[in-house]
């Protein structure tokens, strides 16, 4: 217990370790809250300003597109009028406006300065217009008895779609996934953590392993006992990360608590098994395996999407194998399985895939450290 | 002499990180390029990209799906991905039309298409109203019998009528390729410089150094003189680096009035934040906290004054914070850069404004380290 308690005192007082895996992440999150929390990748339908030249236009068309709404009264279009078709032509020029219409010889013009959606919205219900003023006019002159009929079969607008049912939420706001590659991101920060212990406990890397190595105390306990405290510490700070982004901030997670917290605790170990893996793999100063330690998860958390959320997306469709390979992956998804998809079977395989792979990065680091013997150091 | 030498020296030091940071840039700016629409002359629709899947495969049913690909970038995706497609937004509408809808359909029966799309978005909005319309005018067809024989046929011609559209013809520049890429310039300009600057001038700083200097043969006024100045060079030459490469990337851009304009306000900001990085290797007492630092300012800023971001998308609160930095002031005059037309520039010009808040923001920041430097000197003496 003592050793456990000293373990933790020295892991406290690495500053700048404990700034990297636990600050950092926390103001990493403030920033993206504070630049796109409230974002979404989609635009909604807003009420529009159309201008038009009302003398040159049918009365019947101003009135349908007064009318016609998004939903609930919210109007689709708000028609702006004061102008002729002169002065709109200038303002136009002058790019103070982007678009009006006109009529002219029975045709009705959209004049425009480029393409965009705001512009197909407005041209969508131009072409209705006209192509149901040229049905009436073929039904007037083939067979005028039945106009009252097709009048009646216009104004009526059946639907013929059904929402289908899948699992998975279509409000989901995919931004929100920047969070989930943050912890993911926090997660492999307990990377640093497996450095310290592998160094720590090896004779040829540090002085303090030259005296851990001659200890009468077993060399696995104190590994165990160093994992364990290095798990802890970095398991609270990736909590607290979690709860500030969930309850400060307001990021998007399941109510489950305890399913979040059992991704982060998966997460801390396969960190730390990664960083000690690489510790021992790597031959060098600790400040030159902490480097390569920055370099690899910022790699891998950039494949999680923490820089550009579509990178993730698709790396993954080419290459399917990074999503099994990469814990920042994992972890990303087994979050994204109780927000998008709502799929526990989807959760248990990334959890489990996330153990796999720190039960390999473990084995690989005990057979690079076994048996080793010195005869001078 | 010396000086400026060892002052490169350590620079040299450091050659990878700047390579890549540099390297990383143009490469994202490149990718960006391309996903920029392209400003042409010509009228097409907005195409919301679908799925389609038909599983009733008639010719009124490929009749509609004909139809619907002016309004759409048909994408073939397999079945079990879709949902992850429809997260990323790599497919916005999905619609599968059911074995046997066009029986159903003709006889009045209730078969209805399955669909999935984001509710109340403006693209998939406009995509869906254009499936339905088919639908509609289909059926106003059949009641009345009005399709001779053929009524796909029919209703395609009936929906080719459309308003006439008369796009301007005047030739625009487009500047907003050109404006990404100096917008994302001041990151990486803020990035490098507080790292790069904050690093070498702390390897002059350590106390025994500064003995060592002190009884050399330069003064110590010469001394901080040269290292302000070979700050400079270093910001300066990371500013021509980015300038070169937009020449090579915006020929025809960076020569107009308008990216004449974006380089001079990336240089006043440039020229704030040497200074800044001066004052903060001033006020750090290590090595890693001015990395930290480095990172912690350059992504602040990023997110909080509308470089990753767009100003318009932040909120006030957000962008009154921001204006402490200088990066809100540059990207302010760079939103008004992109789309000027009149060069008559008054006071209240975000531009003008923009160059007096770096010329500010440079004498604060000296001003701050030099006061900080003598509280320190005067300490350690």
């Amino acid at each position: 217990m003592d050793i456990f308690k000293t373990r933790i005192k020295v892991i406290l007082r690495r500053r700048d370790n404990v700034f990297w895996a636990f600050i950092f992440p926390l103001l990493l999150g403030l920033f993206f809250h504070l630049g796109f929390g409230s974002l979404s990748e989609d635009n909604f339908l807003e009420t529009t300003e159309v201008y038009i030249e009302a003398s040159s236009l049918d009365n019947a068309l101003i009135t349908a597109m007064e009318n016609v709404e998004i939903k609930d009264g919210k109007k689709l279009f708000i028609l702006n009028q004061e102008h002729t078709k002169d002065e709109l032509e200038v303002k136009l020029i002058a790019e103070e406006i982007t678009g009006f219409v006109y009529g002219e010889d029975n045709e009705v013009i959209f004049r425009i300065t480029n393409s965009g959606l705001t512009q197909t919205i407005v041209k969508s219900f131009l072409d209705q217009y006209m192509q149901i003023n040229a049905l009436v006019t073929k039904v007037v002159t083939t067979n005028p008895e039945v106009l009252p009929n097709v009048l009646s079969d216009l104004e009526t607008n059946v639907t013929y779609f059904t929402s289908d049912l899948s699992s998975a939420d279509p409000n989901a706001n995919v931004l929100t996934l920047y969070f989930y590659a943050l912890i993911a991101m926090a997660c492999l920060f307990a990377a640093y953590w497996g450095i310290n212990l592998v160094n720590d406990v090896s004779a040829n890397m540090s002085d303090l392993g030259v005296r851990v190595e001659i200890a009468p105390t077993h060399r696995l306990k104190l590994i165990i006992i160093y994992f364990l405290a290095a798990l802890l510490v970095h398991y609270i700070g990736n909590i607290l990360l979690i709860l500030f982004l969930k309850y400060i901030l307001g990021v998007a997670f399941t109510d489950n608590i305890f399913l979040i917290s059992l991704i982060s605790l998966v997460g801390t170990i396969s960190g730390i098994a990664l960083g000690a893996f690489l510790s021992a793999l790597i031959k060098g100063s600790r400040n030159f395996k902490e480097g390569i330690v920055t370099s690899v998860t910022l790699v891998l958390s950039a494949l999680s999407g923490l820089m550009f959320l579509d990178l993730k997306y698709y790396v993954e469709s080419a290459l399917p194998i990074i999503k099994y390979i990469n814990p920042a992956s994992s972890l990303t998804d087994a979050f994204n399985s109780l927000y998008y998809y709502n799929d526990y079977s989807m959760y248990a395989a990334n959890i489990i895939n996330l153990v796999i792979l720190s039960v390999v990065f473990i084995f690989l680091t005990y057979i690079l450290m076994r048996g080793k013997k010195y005869d001078s150091i | 002499m010396i000086v400026f030498k060892l002052y490169f020296k350590i620079l040299a030091k450091a050659k990878y990180f700047v390579l890549i940071t540099l390297g990383i840039f143009i490469a994202l700016t490149l990718v960006i390029m391309n996903l920029l629409p392209e400003q042409t002359n010509i009228y097409s629709e907005h195409k919301a990209s679908v799925v389609f899947i038909d599983n009733d495969n008639t010719t009124f049913t490929k009749g509609l799906k004909t139809y619907l690909e002016k309004y759409a970038d048909y994408k073939d995706i397999k079945k079990e991905n879709l949902d992850e497609a429809f997260l990323y937004r790599d497919v916005e509408f999905i619609m599968e039309i059911p074995d046997g809808f066009t029986d159903s359909f003709t006889k009045d029966e209730n078969l209805l298409i399955k669909y999935r799309a984001v509710p109340d978005s403006s693209s998939s909005y406009t995509f869906s109203a254009q499936a339905e319309k088919y639908l509609n005018f289909a059926r106003t067809y059949l009641n009345n019998d009005l399709e001779n024989d053929d009524l796909t046929e029919a209703v395609i011609n009936n929906l080719n009528q459309e308003a006439t559209i008369k796009l301007t013809d005047t030739e625009r520049i487009d500047y907003y390729s050109i404006y990404f890429y100096y917008n994302y310039s001041f990151y990486i300009i803020m990035m490098l410089l507080v790292s790069l600057i904050g690093t070498i001038m702390f390897s002059f700083k350590s106390i025994e150094i500064k003995r060592r200097n002190d009884i050399g043969m330069i003064s110590n006024r010469k001394m901080n003189l040269i290292l302000i100045l070979a700050n400079a060079l270093l910001g300066l030459s990371i500013l021509l680096i980015l300038i070169i490469v937009s020449i090579i990337l915006y020929p025809d851009e960076i020569f107009k009035p308008n990216g004449l304009l974006f380089v001079l306000n990336t240089f006043s900001f440039t020229v704030a934040n040497i200074a800044l990085a001066y004052l903060v290797s001033t006020i750090l007492k290590s090595v890693n906290a001015i990395s930290a630092a480095g990172t912690l300012i350059s992504l602040g800023a990023a997110f909080m004054t509308g470089i990753f971001i767009p100003q318009d998308f932040l909120s006030p609160t957000v962008l009154n914070i921001g204006k402490i930095l200088p990066s809100y002031w540059s990207v302010r005059a760079n939103n008004v850069i992109v789309n000027l037309t009149n060069f008559n520039f008054s006071l209240s010009s975000p531009v003008v404004q923009s160059f007096l808040a770096q010329i500010l923001f440079t004498i604060i920041f000296i001003a701050l380290a030099i006061l900080i430097s003598k509280k320190r000197s005067q300490a350690e003496h």
